[in-house]
């Protein structure tokens, strides 16, 4: 994976004090690209938001800064960077200063374990699949502190309302990436991408796990913390909970950890369920129509035809991505937010149970899958996925009613 | 090499952190060099070529027992941020039965065990595809009783802490006399004891007597 | 010694068996001073906690060095992890318990066992 001139710079400037160091740096200089290119697309994306909401509402978003406000997340940044940093006396100086870093810095190396082509990946892990969501969960920690440094009571029931959610989504957002894994047999990203590389059909969330990718979908929203699981942030009931403090450049920090965040889980959504970085045709367009060898031939350089798949796989990726993070905003401008016992009742006793027996159902069709009665094995677990999940879903129904009713007598 | 520089690094980071945990004042300060103390800790185990480990380590330990322990300072207030010191001599005292310790371990593990280096096909799954897979087959296979046991270990403890952590109400007819009779005695009952025991008093079950402070 | 794997003309540079043994075993003394010196219950968790990712490493160093063929070393690390956290978890529900009752977590004001 380490490209052979890195190796012979660094022998011919005697720093090889082994088979690691070139493995580390390659890594130190894709995570520092992707990071960076990362950081722009978050930038994009605090526009992008604006423009969608406004147009589900009818309105046109900010059009005043650049060409189609394109400079507006500009003149944020330099007006944030430009706020005065506030900070009251009941508060813990230290803690109040690292928790957004605590927030965004986890968020931030995400970056390096997804994939964007077959050759683009910063830190190829056996386990990447697992240490992702280790690595999205620790930033939890931030807001906990966040609510605890801000000495305000509210920005601390924000930052405790936020643990819970976040760690009660975790549950079923590794449960359905569980499913996927138990499929493929494996935990590294590539290889899972690997087995996707197909037409557009045969992905995993059309073709084997629908219900995971909805729950999938559903968790990841919830661990973002976006509208319709917004409760640690609502403007009209917790003042902003646990940012409410926060003023200048850590709320950009927090604000941007956030998009950051959904990137990432988007890029992940594509990547477990939709396929990652090939075409819906599988492989890439170039590479089968051959297109790039005519290219190569037409000008007559050899590495271009490499370069355009990879070309073509970026673009892939990220117009997936940008689907699903369109999904997200859409979500955003028209579901209203859940309240607290609705939501934790939702993974608790809903989305846990479901992808329980979502996991049971997928290794049903891995035993099918080898005895060819892969159609079968689907519609059978298809059906009793939604029959169980929903009685699930009742029977908790009528045992919440049923115990709010003896209390309130 | 490369391994020296990272076991010493992750050593002096875990090292410093737990003597923060240990000797800082503030509780909180503690919770979080315990998270780097559990970080670290995770790197020793990549180290040692138990990478899954590394991550279960950071999921339970760096993140889920953080927020336990966060949300535990947080619920028990203000008046126990600060740790007041104790006497010079249970100090010295606890310091010595360390010393002692810590010398009388270093002498047991300085023994020459003989290492076995390990077959070439472990050495290469290991190096491609991790320690997971090995991990699953003994999981499933030799330890199948221990794993099934700790399962229902976690679920009777889930219970058990909620059921133990629950509020009681503030009408309070669930507090036995025993658990009255137990704040009381401290001096100090709290508001949910209190109108527990007045509570109780209404119902004829405990006499209380008026009792003029000067 | 060489069979420990530590070579002591440079114990800097070649981490050996005895290198991980002494990090948990240092590890393991400074939670013993914490166990028993802390007021607060909740430090005295979190010592505990220090004592039991000692442990951990020495289960894990031990099959790393000695017999990396059976895994068994980390699958009892699993269990560690997993007795450990739920036994943290009960622990704190008790400490919030006992906070109800009487407004401290400040182990010298619960005596009642004394004398």
């Amino acid at each position: 994976m380490v490209p052979a001139w890195l190796t012979q710079l660094l022998q011919a400037l005697h720093l090889s004090i082994g088979p690691e160091l070139s493995l580390v740096l390659w890594g130190i200089i894709l995570f520092t690209g992707i990071a960076i290119l990362g950081q722009a697309a978050v930038i994009f994306m605090v526009l992008m938001e604006r423009k969608v909401l406004a147009w589900l509402t009818q309105r046109k978003g900010p059009n005043r800064v650049g060409p189609w406000g394109l400079l507006q997340t500009l003149a944020d940044g330099v007006k944030l960077l430009f706020k005065e940093d506030i900070m009251t006396t009941g508060q813990d100086k230290l803690l109040f200063t690292i928790a957004p870093a605590i927030f965004f810095l986890p968020v931030f190396v995400l970056y390096a374990l997804i994939p964007f082509t077959d050759k683009l990946l910063a830190i190829p892990l056996p386990t990447g699949a697992l240490f992702v969501f280790a690595l999205s969960s620790i930033s939890v920690v931030g807001i906990v502190l966040a609510g605890w440094a801000s000495n305000n009571k509210y920005s601390l029931l924000g930052g405790m309302r936020s643990a819970a959610q976040a760690i009660s989504y975790e549950i079923p957002l590794v449960l359905s990436v569980l499913a996927v894994v138990l499929y493929t047999g494996t935990m590294n990203i590539q290889e899972i991408l690997t087995a996707q590389n197909a037409p557009f059909w045969k992905w995993f969330g059309i073709w084997l796990t629908p219900v995971s990718f909805l729950i999938f979908l559903i968790s990841s929203i919830a661990e973002v913390n976006r509208i319709p699981f917004d409760l640690p942030e609502a403007e009209s009931e917790l003042v902003s909970g646990y940012n409410t403090e926060y003023t200048g450049m850590k709320f950009a920090l927090f604000f941007l950890a956030e998009y950051a965040a959904l990137f990432a889980m988007s890029a992940l959504t594509v990547i477990f369920f939709f396929g990652g970085y090939y075409s819906p045709i599988g492989g890439t367009l170039c590479h089968t129509f051959g297109w790039d060898r005519a290219f190569e031939s037409a000008v007559n350089l050899p590495g271009l035809g490499q370069l355009m798949q990879q070309f073509e796989m970026i673009t892939w990726g990220l117009l997936k991505t940008y689907i699903f993070i369109f999904i997200a905003m859409w979500l955003r401008g028209t579901l209203p937010r859940l309240k607290p016992d609705q939501l934790m009742g939702f993974s608790w006793k809903f989305l846990i149970p479901l992808s329980l027996i979502n996991i049971f159902m997928v290794a049903l069709e891995r035993q099918w899958q080898d005895t060819n009665e892969v159609v079968y094995g689907y519609l059978w677990a298809f059906v009793l996925v939604f029959g169980i999940g929903g009685f699930c879903w009742t029977m908790s129904r009528f045992f919440t009613r049923k115990l709010q009713a003896r209390f309130q007598s | 090499m490369t391994e020296a520089i990272i076991f010493w690094a992750f050593t002096a980071i875990s090292v410093t952190a737990a003597l923060g945990v240990v000797f800082n004042r503030s509780i909180i300060y503690s919770a979080l060099l315990l998270i780097l103390v559990f970080l670290s800790i995770a790197g020793i185990f990549v180290l040692n070529n138990a990478d899954f480990l590394a991550i279960a380590q950071t999921i339970v330990y760096a993140v889920g027992m953080t927020i336990i322990v966060l949300f535990g300072i947080m619920f028990t207030g203000d008046r126990a941020m600060l740790d007041e010191p104790l006497t010079s001599v249970r100090k010295l005292v606890s310091l010595v039965l360390a010393t002692f310790t810590f010398v009388l371990l270093i002498k047991t593990v300085q023994f020459p065990f003989s290492i076995q280096p390990a077959s070439q096909s472990v050495i290469q799954t290991l190096m491609q595809s991790g320690s997971t897979k090995m991990l699953g087959e003994l999981l499933f296979s030799q330890f199948v009783v221990p794993f099934e046991l700790a399962s229902v270990l976690l679920l009777v403890a889930m219970v058990g802490a909620i059921v133990l952590a629950k509020k009681t109400f503030a009408d309070a007819g669930e507090m036995s006399s025993q658990q009255l009779s137990y704040s009381i005695d401290s001096g100090e009952p709290t508001k949910e004891a209190n109108s527990a025991l007045h509570a109780a008093a209404s119902r004829g079950e405990v006499h209380l007597e008026e009792v003029t402070r000067s | 010694m060489i069979q420990t794997g530590v070579d002591p003309m440079n114990l800097v540079t070649h981490i050996g068996l005895y290198h991980y043994l002494a990090l948990a075993v240092l590890l393991f003394s400074i939670g013993l001073v914490g166990l028993i010196t802390s007021r607060n219950m909740i430090r005295v968790l979190m010592c505990l906690e220090l004592m039991l990712n000692a442990v951990n490493i020495n289960f894990v160093a031990f099959n790393n060095y000695l017999h990396l063929d059976v895994m068994a070393g980390q699958v009892f690390s699993i269990f560690i992890l997993t007795v450990s956290a739920a036994e943290a978890a009960v622990g704190l529900a008790v400490v919030i318990a006992l906070y109800r009752m009487r407004s401290s977590v400040d182990i010298e004001r619960y005596t009642v066992l004394k004398g």
